[in-house]
């Protein structure tokens, strides 16, 4: 099992979250889309900043 | 001069500001319209390829419409072409429909609209002005095609096209898939500037979907017809890529990499024998991994994977027909993650016709979980009625309104859509929480990482 919050909790998760990038919920679609880095992006380990230490990891 | 101009629309102004890497988007070249090119070229003509999201100089890949209809100008007067080819997505498509119009003010070439949104929607792109749709893979009919009007033969020998004639639309029958993969030349990846884009490495491996989620049109622009390339076909591709323009972060397009387990491992066994410095990533099924294929994955390369997943909630997953289960995407999660792939992706979608209240919630909820799992990017859209999906066909029976339908905002992220148990402003709420609980987890992991 694994934690299973209530929907007016997460709503607080993503209060929290645009917090965090100074916007409000309502907002947070725009704030995502400015993501970047080895954290946000679906090939990220190999487009991203720290992707080196991946290719170097395999030699 | 050339004898086709082949032209990648640019993006529609929503997508300003998505530089990221979550905008895949404006992140590949056009690899679609390069294997038409090389099949083009095989068959005596010059080709060239324009992908238009690269003359915006800010990197989103729009253009306002003034500046499209100057671009277009341009390229038509550099290459002057005898045929313009125009791919689109469903929200490309209002741009294409201003290339042809930009095209048009400046020569009466035919102008030949493809890709899947017209694919399905052949009757619309006529009737806008385009003077033929080449419907599904293009290789072969867009060929053909051009061999007719220059020979003057009947169109209506070319499988695979629609066209007005009399004032009538004629749908050829659908032409064969082209069945050997190998048989198609590789992509022209010289008509391509390469370093415009991250992904410089995208190959694909094979075509088509078998499988018959209610979400997505990939089965039905295949027909549900799967095919693979060889492996040593593949690996020919993979050292011209290495050898010609020094690629080494490869990025497999295929809608599955991993849908045929045992064959995905020895192509990747192959892969580890032949390449000791490369790192790839590639899209793949939950019910297919397992964890000795994992291990191939690594071994060969692997550094990025995504699962689609789309529910946290089973009967919701059941009901879109995905085929998987929970507990095959937390076992797919961990193995990938205990063999070491550093990036995993499980994206999610939410609107579905039985999704309620509850079962986002759940979504929300295994998302965040699967990171605790392994998992390091849980992205999630909103159930997008994209044409060519059963959704979209059969929206009334799943009890979908669609309120409203503008192309160039079907993209995920924008409500089109109320069900029968939520509003198109509930479903907004809901995404703008799932998306920020979500990214909030997200945030925190990688804070622990550091």
């Amino acid at each position: 099992m694994y934690e299973n919050k209530p929907l007016y909790e997460l709503a607080k998760e993503a209060e929290t979250f645009a917090q965090r990038y100074n916007t409000t919920v309502e907002g947070i679609p725009e704030a995502t889309k400015r993501l970047e880095g080895p954290d946000f992006g679906m090939f990220a380990a190999i487009t991203g900043f720290n992707k080196d230490s991946y290719r170097n990891e395999r030699k | 001069m050339k004898d086709v101009l082949l032209v990648l629309p640019s993006l529609p102004e929503g997508s300003r500001n998505g530089r990221s890497m979550l905008h895949a988007e404006t992140s590949a070249p056009p690899i679609g319209l390069a294997y038409i090119a090389s099949y083009l070229t095989q068959q005596g003509h010059s080709t060239a390829i324009e992908d238009l999201r690269l003359y915006d100089k800010t990197g989103d890949g729009v253009l306002s419409d003034s500046v499209l209809e100057s671009v277009v100008s341009g390229i038509i007067e550099k290459h002057n072409p005898r045929f313009v080819g125009v791919s689109s997505k469903t929200q490309t498509y209002p741009n294409a429909r201003r290339i042809l119009q930009a095209v048009k003010s400046v020569s009466d070439i035919p102008v030949i609209a493809g890709g899947i949104h017209t694919t399905f929607l052949p009757k619309e792109a006529l009737q806008d002005g385009f003077d033929f749709v080449v419907r599904r893979e293009g290789e072969e009919t867009i060929s053909e095609l051009i061999q007719a009007i220059e020979e003057r033969k009947d169109y209506t020998q070319v499988t695979g096209i629609s066209f007005m004639k009399d004032g009538k639309i004629i749908n050829t029958p659908d032409r064969q898939y082209v069945r050997d993969l190998d048989s198609l030349p590789f992509p022209e990846r010289d008509s391509l500037d390469l370093d415009k884009y991250i992904q410089r490495g995208v190959i694909i491996t094979s075509r088509g979907c078998p499988l018959p989620c209610n979400f997505c049109s990939c089965g039905a622009f295949s027909n549900h017809a799967y095919r693979r390339r060889g492996k040593e076909n593949i690996i020919a591709e993979m050292k011209e890529m290495e050898s010609k323009y020094d690629i080494s972060e490869f990025f497999f397009h295929d809608d599955t990499f991993t849908l045929q387990t045992e064959d995905a491992k020895a192509l990747c066994k192959r892969i580890e024998e032949e390449f000791k410095d490369i790192v790839w990533g590639c899209q793949a099924r939950a019910d297919t991994m397992e964890p000795e294929l994992a291990k191939s994955l690594y071994d060969a390369g692997c550094r990025a994977i995504q699962f689609g997943v789309e529910s946290g909630n089973q009967e919701v997953l059941t009901s879109m027909r995905k085929g998987i289960t929970l507990q095959q995407v937390e076992d797919a999660v961990s193995y990938v993650h205990s063999a070491g792939i550093p990036n995993i992706t499980c994206s999610f979608i939410i609107g579905h016709p039985e999704d309620t209240e509850d079962s986002i919630a759940d979504t929300i909820n295994f998302a965040r979980h699967l990171l605790d799992v392994g998992a390091t990017y849980t992205p999630v859209s909103l159930l997008t009625p994209f044409p060519g999906t059963s959704i979209y066909k059969n929206a009334e029976a799943y009890g979908i309104k669609i309120v409203e339908h503008p192309w160039d905002q079907t993209y995920f992220a924008t409500p089109l859509i109320e069900t029968k148990n939520l509003t198109r402003e509930r479903l907004k709420e809901l995404y703008n929480i799932a998306l920020g609980a979500i990214f909030n987890k997200i945030y925190e992991k990688a804070e622990e990482r550091r």
